[in-house]
């Protein structure tokens, strides 16, 4: 059906566009000028502050762009991009951005003495700019202050822009969303390899275990991970991870049951192939389609996830996230329908973006998938 | 089917000991574990006054002693059968049988179980409302798009219900506070709350004036219903027929705002009141689950209706009406009583962030508050309810499988 | 004599591409036709056309008129009238042919209420036990039995009744033996003729099989392609066929294969003495053993170089089970499994690695016999590999495309993944790539049951011929006697777990002793020899 191809279209197009705004994020949004040229030379201020977090993202981003194009084995695509990755991780530890950033510094700098070539970025605010410099900011709706200053998405309740926020939220919400739903699959692929070829009581133990894992209600044991632990964004990845592998689990176990008893992996044992060939060539393989849409859903779930904790007040505290920003839309006792409308449509629709991937994995596996093996 | 049931009765204890276990580990994993330290560290006071804080906490609740002991203490202390302790706390002599007692909180500093008491019935609440409309709401969904598989109803409802299973319940809250709760837009609803105060003292059922307005109030509803019914049995009108039941459901809406907008009403009493301030919350709760729910009854409906047996209704010459709700839903049920299991847990986590936004004192609310006040027992005892809860839904749902399957219920 | 139905040019067509084009049928009175054709001839369709099953991506065109009914029934306006009342079918599955959520007695009323609205409840079921009995079952029990709790034969008979309860003038029975045991099947046939004759009823009779065909059918029509190429009487048909197709179907079937040359029996490569495989049965809430299934219960079997031994047996002899220990696929609860003289009953897995390449396996499911993520190239050469078989990698090519070849298979099959081949093309793929590493013994797990008999006829020369000239040894599992006729040297009778009769193959056919193999050549009717 041609609408099916319009919303996928929507949904990669969507997650590309994301994904780039979220590499560019320090180019994009920033209240330190790109460019300033005056009389000495020209300087650029905003690479400045380039973290080893921001050089990689946009070498990540670069090397995904460029190996999409190029048509190369897959393994040299992927020895490629490890390489790209490890220069720009080594050339990034040789960054130091500085520790203390004073956002106000090149505006009231600039004002005082104009340069002859500024270029700001398009949003020349950054995330923690709570904006001092030009008094009580808080909660203005979109636009509010033009033509002095240019708030697109209005700010939040502690002055910043709100478009530079969740700008950078973008990263926040990309690499948890993959980095919880990795954790889980791989947890949740090994344990149910394990149960489903071997079967037997180590079967009863670990399903005991996806039980009671299953049985715990999420959201207290995320609540109660959060609570107790520090709050950093690494953690919180594996936190969101340990709590969603019973469903992978599961369904690894269950195609691994179905698949030790099928005709070609009988037939592989019986010709006498080492086991590492039947579980890497002859399972796995044919194992992964319902995990690549459980994941694609997973991601999805993650995403909510992190909003629903930032959205509690317990989300990572300095880092800006979608989800926080929705926290400030309620607090006040006025409806400040832009806190609540952008931050959460950026959620639905990356989210949307994602439960889209995962029906039209579903959609093309299944029936296939059906076919090949005969049910 | 009795020997199934019973072996997961059987495992109900175990699961939930690990349930509990598993949370219990995390707290005592964490920096700080569940230590008086931690407990008091916040607070601004002298040193000595820091120190009686913290030996009371240790004496009090045990927090000195190693975070195993102070698991194992804390299963005896739940457990009906065990050891009672004495003035000091010491524990000696044989188990016997005693009261449950889910201990005390830290935060509140009332007992655990009055805590729950008060704060469960409105989770429960929200949760009872929700179930039934997910429900009927998703097979009303779900079966019309199956049946006209690919029509317009199909393909409009089918982007909407993701768009909606994708909405996160923050923003939908948010949005219908702002849009009808708000002073500055439509005030059809409070914005919190379970009630309103004057309601708590009205009485129950709507008060009115004169006996017209008193008959319209009751009849209104009935009439509207009635003429739903009707109207969707023909099937005279732009969409089609219409399932009786969902035709009275919508009837009875549309009589309730009927009432609500023209009978002359001085009090709307507690009932009233109650229901409305539980719309909001209980549709920022219940959208989701609709949403989910409607498609996969979509998608069973319509694998069920390329199935063999269905083919040899139609072969029999059953009308397709017949063929629809005796053949094809009774076997598509069976996989919506599976999911239900799952239902219960999501909405569980849903009550958290509904009861925050609307300000409702309930289970979920308590959960956070526990949470950052890192008062051990309620997290505890509120993850022992919620598991219990959750595993008890899993079994109504086994237990309703097994009886609407045949092929299990004679094994 | 009145004909009750005739179809004119009726076409079928799947998003503009025709399946079956301009058919056109008579049935009389009583008459029963059988339609038959290979798969994908489109009998199926055809069957399914006339009551209006086909969904709406078909498109149907043509005309068909059933005595006693205005308009043409291939308009689904008439159809919904005529269906179940005047014209019924029965199909291939019973098991997912019926709702396993209802009753027997419910499914079976269900036609009364829509048919024969004038009956009172109680009329209702007295007509459901009439019919429950007219198909020789117990009508109370199968009445208030759910369809699992059924075994195949009963489930069909109890598709009959349903069918036949509200007296229609023809039924269109799709395939309806097929998925039944030899025996029940001929319970079945015998049933259907009887109740034919009693209710005066016409059939048409969808199958593959022209040995099932031959006892039931007064007329035949061969279907190829979509198209029928022959029609005409039972007995002429079957002895003197003019179509060249009908002649390559009949020239196809196992018995009237020329036989085949045999040879003097080498050294025994595979004796198994009393073997015996138990599966617990565990009830209640402690999942306590409170009895056995015994798949095997003592059997003793053994095959030499260059000899074929078949087992014979139905559903539940522990045929399959057989074959899977033979391979160490399944352990084994006692006895003893001797493998080119070496004892394999107590040993682990690994230590059957090296007799693994002289010993292959092909089963029965052409779809789940090879790996579908993987190139059949792949998936031929692994084994090669594994086993040493070949000094490089072009060799294992090589050898591999030969396999391939000498399959009938085109040359570029080795790039391909398995979804891109026919049902018939996979299963060639999977003897083929058994081939490849030239074994001496090949286990054959009911390989063409689910085949054409076309291409079984093909497959069985191709092995017998390897049999011949390279002293192959096989172990063939399967059902069907007259294969057995023409592949086996000795045969192994498997009842319920054990060895009922073991005889050469002139032997068995002269003189079976065990009442059951009696039972299975009486099903079979086989010509005589």
């Amino acid at each position: 059906m041609s609408s099916h191809r319009w919303l996928l279209r929507f949904a990669f197009g969507w997650l590309a566009l994301l994904a780039t705004i979220a590499a560019w994020a320090p180019l994009l949004a920033n209240s330190f000028p790109l460019l300033v040229c005056c009389e000495e030379g020209c300087q650029f201020p905003a690479f400045r502050l380039f973290s080893a977090v921001d050089l990689l993202w946009l070498t990540g981003w670069g090397v995904a762009v460029l190996l999409w194009r190029v048509r190369w084995l897959w393994t040299i695509r992927v020895v490629v991009a490890c390489v790209a990755l490890l220069v720009a991780a080594g050339i990034g530890s040789q960054l130091e951005p500085p520790a203390l950033v004073v956002h106000e510094s090149w505006r009231t700098h600039l004002t005082a003495q104009p340069a002859q070539r500024v270029l700001w970025a398009p949003i020349p605010y950054g995330p923690r700019d709570y904006l001092r410099d030009f008094g009580s900011t808080a909660l203005e709706p979109p636009l509010a202050a033009a033509p002095q200053r240019w708030h697109w998405l209005g700010t939040d309740d502690q002055g910043a822009d709100l478009a530079a926020r969740l700008i950078h939220a973008s990263r926040i919400a990309l690499s948890i969303g993959l980095i919880a739903t990795g954790v889980a699959l791989a947890i949740g692929v090994v344990v149910g390899a394990t149960m489903g070829y071997f079967a037997g009581w180590v079967d009863l133990i670990g399903m005991r275990l996806v039980e009671i894992f299953e049985a715990i209600p999420t959201l207290f044991l995320l609540l109660t991970f959060v609570a107790f632990f520090e709050r950093s964004l690494p953690l919180m990845m594996v936190i969101i991870g340990l709590t969603s592998w019973p469903g992978y689990a599961r369904y690894t176990r269950a195609e691994f049951l179905r698949l030790r008893r099928i005709e070609f992996v009988q037939g592989a044992i019986a010709a006498g192939l080492p086991l590492t060939s039947i579980l890497f060539r002859h399972m796995l393989p044919n194992a992964v389609a319902p995990l690549a849409v459980a994941a694609a859903f997973g991601v999805a779930s993650a995403i909510l996830a992190e909003s629903t904790l930032s959205f509690l007040g317990l989300g990572l505290v300095d880092e800006p996230s979608w989800g926080q920003a929705l926290n400030q839309a309620v607090k006040a006792a006025a409806f400040n329908w832009w806190l609540a409308l952008f931050p959460g449509l950026a959620i639905l629709l990356t989210v949307l973006a994602y439960n889209l991937l995962g029906e039209a994995l579903r959609d093309a596996l299944d029936p296939r998938y059906r076919e090949g093996v005969g049910v | 089917m009795i020997a199934y049931l019973v072996r997961r009765l059987m495992w109900l204890v175990p699961t939930l000991i690990g349930i509990t276990l598993v949370v219990f580990a995390v707290m005592a994993a964490s920096p700080g574990g569940i230590s008086a330290a931690a407990l008091v560290e916040g607070q601004n006071l002298e040193p000595e006054a820091k120190k009686a804080l913290t030996d009371y906490y240790n004496r009090r609740y045990g927090l000195d002693q190693p975070a195993a002991v102070q698991y194992l203490r804390w299963l005896n202390q739940i457990s009906p059968l065990g050891w009672e302790p004495d003035a000091n706390g010491t524990l000696s002599g044989l188990p016997t049988l005693k009261r449950p007692d889910l201990g005390v909180s830290f935060r509140y500093g009332r007992p655990v179980i009055e805590l729950l008491a008060e704060r469960l019935p409105v989770t429960l609440l929200l949760n009872l409302f929700s179930i039934p409309l997910i429900y009927l709401g998703a097979i009303a969904i779900g079966v019309r798009a199956a049946e006209r598989a690919g029509g317009r109803f199909d393909q409009v409802t089918s982007l909407t219900l993701l768009t909606l299973w994708s909405a996160p319940p923050m923003l939908v809250g948010v949005l219908l506070i702002g849009f009808f709760a708000s002073s500055d837009a439509l005030s059809w609803f409070p914005t919190g709350g379970l009630s309103q105060r004057q309601a708590l003292d009205a009485p129950f059922w709507p008060v009115t004036e004169s006996l017209t307005s008193w008959l319209l109030l009751w009849l209104l509803p009935l009439g509207t219903m009635a003429a739903a019914v009707t109207l969707g049995r023909s099937g005279r009108w732009h969409w089609g027929k219409c399932h009786p039941v969902v035709s009275a459901l919508l009837g009875l809406a549309l009589g309730l705002i009927a009432v609500r907008l023209f009978v002359p009403v001085t009090n709307p009493g507690f009932f009233a009141d109650r229901l409305w301030h539980l719309v909001l919350p209980v549709v920022t709760l219940a959208y989701g689950g609709l949403a989910f729910l409607a498609k996969l009854t979509r998608a069973t409906l319509l694998e069920q209706l390329a199935s063999d047996y269905a083919r040899t209704a139609r072969a029999k010459g059953v009308p397709p009406e017949q063929i629809l709700w005796h053949h094809l839903f009774r076997n598509a049920l069976l996989p919506l009583i599976t999911v239900a299991s799952s239902l219960l847990p999501s909405l569980i986590a849903g009550s958290v962030i509904v009861e925050t936004l609307f300000s409702l004192d309930g289970m979920g609310k308590l959960a956070v508050e526990a949470v950052q006040a890192r008062d051990r027992e309620l997290i505890l005892a509120l993850t022992l309810l919620s598991g219990f809860l959750t595993l008890v839904g899993y079994l109504l749902a086994d237990l309703a499988y097994a009886i609407a399957d045949p092929r299990i219920r004679y094994e | 004599m009145t004909s009750i139905l005739a179809v004119t040019g009726l076409t079928i067509a799947h998003r503009g591409v025709p399946l079956v084009r301009g058919i056109d049928l008579t049935i009389a009175a009583g008459e029963t036709l059988a339609l038959v054709g290979e798969s994908g001839s489109g009998k199926s369709l055809t069957a399914q056309s006339l009551l209006g099953l086909l969904p709406p991506a078909f498109q149907v065109s043509g005309q068909a008129h059933l005595a006693g009914v205005t308009g043409n029934i291939l308009d689904p306006v008439v159809a919904q009238r005529v269906r179940g009342a005047r014209l019924a079918m029965i199909f291939q599955e019973p098991m997912s042919a019926l709702n396993p959520v209802l009753t027997v007695g419910e499914q079976i009323a269900e036609v009364l209420a829509i048919h024969a609205p004038h009956l009172s409840p109680m009329g209702q079921r007295q007509r459901v036990l009439q019919a429950l009995a007219e198909v020789q079952l117990d009508p109370e029990r199968i009445a208030a039995s759910y369809p699992h709790q059924l075994s195949g034969g009963q489930r069909q008979r109890a598709m009959i009744a349903m069918a036949l309860v509200a007296e229609p003038l023809l039924l269109v029975a799709d395939e309806p033996t097929t998925a039944l045991d030899v025996t029940v099947q001929a319970e079945v046939l015998a049933l259907l003729r009887a109740l034919q004759q009693r209710h005066g009823m016409a059939m048409l009779f969808i199958s593959h099989d022209l040995a099932v065909v031959a006892q039931i059918a007064d007329r035949i029509a061969v279907m190829q392609q979509g198209a029928i190429v022959e029609t005409g009487t039972s007995a002429d048909l079957l002895t003197a066929p003019r179509h060249p197709y009908t002649q390559r179907l009949l020239a196809a079937q196992p018995d009237r294969l020329p036989p085949r040359l045999r040879r003097a029996p080498g050294e025994t490569l595979l004796a198994a003495h009393d073997l015996r495989v138990y599966f617990p049965i565990e009830k209640g809430i402690w999942r306590r053993t409170v009895g056995w299934v015994r798949a095997l219960d003592g059997v003793d079997i053994s095959v030499r170089a260059g000899e074929v031994v078949a087992v014979v047996g139905e559903s539940g002899s522990g045929k399959s089970t057989l074959g899977r220990t033979l391979l160490g696929l399944q352990p084994l609860t006692s006895g003893s499994i001797t493998l080119f003289g070496q004892e394999m009953a107590a040993v682990p897995l690994r230590a059957w690695r090296p007799l693994r390449r002289r010993v292959q396996v092909v089963f029965q499911d052409p779809f789940a016999s090879l790996n579908p993520k993987a190139t059949i190239g792949a998936q031929i050469m692994e084994p090669l590999t594994v086993h040493r078989i070949g000094a490089n990698r072009a060799e294992q090519w090589a050898l591999a495309q030969q396999a391939i070849e000498a399959m009938g298979l085109p040359s570029d099959t080795l790039h391909r993944y398995p979804h891109q081949f026919s049902g018939g093309q996979r299963q060639r793929i999977a003897i083929a790539k058994a081939l490849a590493l030239q074994p001496e013994l090949i286990v054959c797990d009911e390989i063409t049951s689910a085949l054409d008999v076309t291409l079984q006829a093909e497959i069985l020369q191709r092995l017998a011929a390897l049999v011949a000239e390279q002293g192959l040894a096989l172990l063939f599992i399967t059902h069907n006697m007259a294969v057995v006729r023409y592949l086996a040297d000795r045969v192994l009778v498997l009842y319920r777990g054990q060895v009922v009769e073991e005889k050469t193959h002139a032997e068995l056919f002269a003189a079976p002793e065990h009442p059951y193999t009696q039972r299975l050549l009486a099903a079979a009717q086989l010509e005589p020899v």
